[in-house]
């Protein structure tokens, strides 16, 4: 156990408890070394690589593997997430780090399992493609989705770059517990040296400075203040790979609708809604919903929703949220109601008085309000839109912070929808109840993860 | 038409100064009778009073206010809930915020003598209409509240350093207009606004100005007055010590802020006291610095004692609500702050859910009597560290 105003780092190998971050001299330092290791380590086959993650994946699936429930202790006192969330995503992570998943991310991404190790012939152009890492990568972690930041540190090993990860000040435990797991199953040392994980406190010019002119890649997940601090005075050799903060949609079509089963279309949109309680980027915050179904269906459909909400909050509690976080919901509560006041509609906001869960919906929205933000914590916005063409170009307002959306669309709809909307921003669409768990290989934010942390060297 | 708008700042100038003048008024109604000249006055016979003068605002409103009258149906709440005092802390509210967003009056059919706006410290100003009888029943009550807590000198004349906006920029912010009225507490030999038209015309801080008419009042044998925000207030007292040294305040000045904090309270940290800071760097006495808490969503007058605590005048309530369960909290805990007040008649803001954080005490150890409020801070919109796009975020985007 370690004291409350202490925390700890991971220095390729070596745990090191603090009370301070490193000062710029030992990150000066701690890069050095990190330098080295980038131009003298050689690279690690991918399949020794992969051999470790299967060992790692095998153990995370034990609950009582000391590491995991170590981990699972400390994500519910950083996070406020439930413990029945947190061991849900925790039964997802072996998955993520199964070699299975990884060769697929590679193949999806790269093109060929093998291409990070040798030369591949790419048959359209007749050249052979090697993908080589880009070097030293500082992974800047957000504190929202505790999977997310691992996620991009498992892209930085598998295509053999030197990892740093700076730690939000919100969550500083699970990529340290990963860590030390890494270390007690590479016997080989193949990982290990290249990886060292930080805090200190973001915004700090001298520390950040030095990280900006040395990395070759900064991977960014966060929201909009720190995404503009890392922009500024960025080294002329470094590029920042910008994830976030991004935002996400349901849409719902009269046909999609009248085709759905209800209580099964509402219960994978919960699970949407409350998997990670909005706070990650491919989250639903409003869901819109084709003017033409019926009041009748409509209402149907909101009672579903409020079922299904109620019933998942049953199994899956919903995080503890700040103050400020609770009168969020309860001003976007208040304000809908006013709203709905003030436009002559009936007032549609349901959820329980404790602010577990909320549906708002205002069928007298202005158009204006269209693409409102949610207060997150499972306070989902239902909206109508009039026309495909209407709803691209309300969401064109926000073009560049799109991400996800989830579609319940009758079948011969999709190619419609998926044109218009990818053409407004959007660069993810897919059904209701995978919104969060992006399939592996598939671009993210979109971009290629892998591509953007690596450099393709041509062979003619 | 420029040459009506300033007739009309003019006349609603003078009509304010006729109002304080006068200090009479003909009572309307109940309401009136919880304005009296012992603003801390909480003996029983109050307790009926207020709640008549409650009942009577409710009525009034779900009678004119086609939106408060939705609200209270919506929530199922009438008349008939309310049979006695305790049921006031069950009157529908509106949080403020809803006066950002759109524009709630009672439709009492009176002449507007003016509307009274917020400066707007979160992104979007509120907008309340003050008519008449509701203008004059505030001006009572602040002068029945400053008297009460010791800042009223109706003998000597004050020269007054407004750290406020010119009036002839905008009259209708509600700082300008608590500005305004407290520059009537003592008679006015001179006045210099410190956000006025720069040379450009536009709105700037006339900050060196500012030191220079401070200067010149403190060399009179006359009281200073320095009203309006705390912010300014501290940049003047900084950059007149830089040139002059200490500000040497003349006997009986004080210092009466409020307002606008939210835009620069970051700037100083959250350990900064402007008291410690202002008897560091003047010669006045703490005693007359006092702070005030009042909304355009509800005018009233929260001023801070000798020993610095908001006391809550008798012609509102107070309480403290859990931020979850929206429960009314006991003393001393913290939790978002809930207002009463009979007194305005033209919007319905009898009871306003504000999105400040605070905390009530009872125990003052000053002569005024009654509970006090602690404001906290504000409360929402934080910097949340998540990839998703958050409220604070879209702000900016």
């Amino acid at each position: 156990m370690i004291r409350d105003d202490m925390f700890r780092q991971f220095v390729f190998g070596d745990t090191v408890i603090s009370k301070q971050p490193f000062s710029v001299d030992e990150f000066t330092k701690i890069l050095t070394r990190g330098k080295d290791a980038a131009r003298k380590a050689p690279f690690v086959p991918t399949e020794k690589t992969l051999e470790l993650f299967g060992r790692l994946a095998r153990v995370w699936q034990d609950r009582a593997y000391p590491k995991r429930k170590e981990a699972a202790e400390a994500l519910r006192k950083s996070t406020g997430f439930s413990p029945e969330l947190i061991n849900a995503a925790l039964d997802k992570f072996p998955g993520m780090l199964a070699p299975e998943t990884l060769k697929t991310k590679i193949e999806g991404e790269l093109g060929n399992p093998a291409i990070l190790d040798e030369p591949i012939l790419q048959s359209s152009t007749g050249v052979r493609l090697i993908f080589r890492p880009a070097g030293q990568v500082l992974h800047v972690a957000s504190g929202n989705v505790f999977l997310a930041s691992i996620d991009s540190l498992i892209d930085g090993i598998i295509t053999k770059n030197i990892n740093y990860l700076k730690m939000s000040s919100e969550e500083r435990d699970f990529a340290i517990i990963f860590a030390q797991s890494i270390k007690e199953f590479d016997t080989d040392n193949v990982v290990v040296p290249r990886l060292a994980i930080f805090w200190w406190q973001g915004g700090d010019g001298n520390i950040e400075g030095l990280f900006k002119q040395a990395m070759d890649r900064i991977v960014f997940w966060g929201g909009y203040d720190a995404l503009l601090n890392w922009e500024r005075g960025i080294g002329e050799g470094t590029i920042l790979v910008r994830h976030g903060p991004k935002i996400s949609f349901g849409v719902i079509s009269k046909d999609g609708l009248a085709g759905a089963n209800l209580p099964e279309l509402t219960d994978r949109m919960a699970f949407d809604i409350s998997i990670w309680e909005q706070r990650a980027c491919n989250c639903p915050q409003a869901v819109f919903v084709d003017e033409a179904v019926s009041d009748d269906r409509m209402k149907a459909f909101l009672d579903s929703l409020a079922g299904s909400l109620r019933k998942i909050t049953a199994h899956i509690p919903p995080a503890r949220c700040s103050s400020d976080e609770y009168v969020e919901i309860l001003k976007a509560r208040e304000l809908a109601l006013a709203r709905s006041i003030v436009t002559g509609s009936d007032p549609h906001i349901d959820g329980p008085s404790t602010l577990e869960w909320t549906i708002i919906y205002n069928k007298g929205e202005s158009k204006d309000d269209g693409t409102e933000v949610s207060p997150l914590n499972r306070t989902i916005l239902v909206k109508r839109y009039r026309s495909l063409e209407e709803l691209a170009e309300l969401l064109r307002q926000r073009s560049f912070y799109l991400q996800t959306i989830g579609y319940c669309l009758a079948e011969n709809e999709i190619q419609d929808y998926a044109s218009a909307l990818s053409a407004a921003g959007v660069t993810r669409l897919c059904p209701f109840g995978i919104m969060v768990i992006p399939t592996p290989g598939a671009p993210h934010d979109g971009a290629s993860a892998l591509r953007d942390i690596t450099r393709t060297a041509v062979i003619e | 038409m420029p040459i009506f708008d300033d007739v009309k700042k003019t006349i609603k100038r003078r009509i304010m100064q006729k109002f304080f003048v006068a200090r009479s008024y003909r009572r309307k109604n109940v309401i009136d009778e919880v304005i009296t000249d012992r603003p801390f006055d909480y003996s029983p016979p109050w307790k009926d009073k207020f709640f008549r003068a409650m009942k009577h605002s409710f009525e009034h409103h779900v009678k004119l206010s086609p939106f408060y009258k939705k609200l209270c149906e919506h929530k199922g709440f009438s008349t008939a809930n309310l049979k006695s005092f305790d049921d006031i802390w069950n009157i529908p509210f509106i949080l403020s915020d809803a006066f950002k967003a759109f524009n709630i009056v009672t439709n009492t059919g009176g002449f507007f003598r003016t509307d009274i706006t917020s400066t707007g410290t979160s992104g979007r100003k509120s907008r309340v209409g003050l008519d008449m009888i509701s203008g004059r029943r505030l001006l009572y009550s602040a002068y029945h509240i400053y008297r009460a807590l010791g800042l009223v000198d109706d003998k000597r004349r004050a020269n007054y350093l407004m750290m406020a906006y010119d009036p002839d920029l905008d009259e209708s912010l509600a700082t300008t207009n608590s500005d305004i009225l407290i520059s009537h507490f003592a008679p006015i030999n001179d006045m210099f606004y410190a956000l006025a038209a720069g040379s450009d015309g536009k709105t700037a801080f006339l900050r060196d100005d500012a030191v220079e008419r401070l200067k010149r009042f403190n060399d009179r044998d006359q009281p200073v007055r320095v009203l309006g925000f705390t912010h300014h207030t501290c940049e003047v007292v900084t950059a007149y010590t830089k040139k002059y040294g200490m500000v040497h305040f003349p006997k009986g000045s004080c210092i009466l802020t409020g307002g606008g904090w939210k835009n620069f309270g970051h700037l100083y940290g959250e350990d900064f006291d402007p008291i410690a800071f202002l008897k560091e760097s003047t010669t006045i006495d703490p005693k007359n610095v006092r702070d005030l808490y009042t909304l355009s969503e509800h005018p009233i007058f929260y001023l801070q004692c000798e020993r610095h605590n908001m006391h809550i005048p008798n012609v509102s309530l107070a309480c403290i609500r859990d931020v979850r369960t929206l429960r009314k909290l006991p003393c001393g805990e913290k939790g978002l702050v809930h207002l009463y007040s009979p007194l305005i008649e033209s919007a319905p803001v009898l009871s306003i859910l504000t999105t400040d954080y605070g905390q009530i005490g009872a125990d003052c150890a000053c002569s005024v009597g009654g509970p006090f409020i602690k404001i906290l801070g504000r409360a929402g919109v934080t910097k949340k560290v998540t990839c998703a796009l958050t409220a604070d975020q879209y702000i900016k985007v």
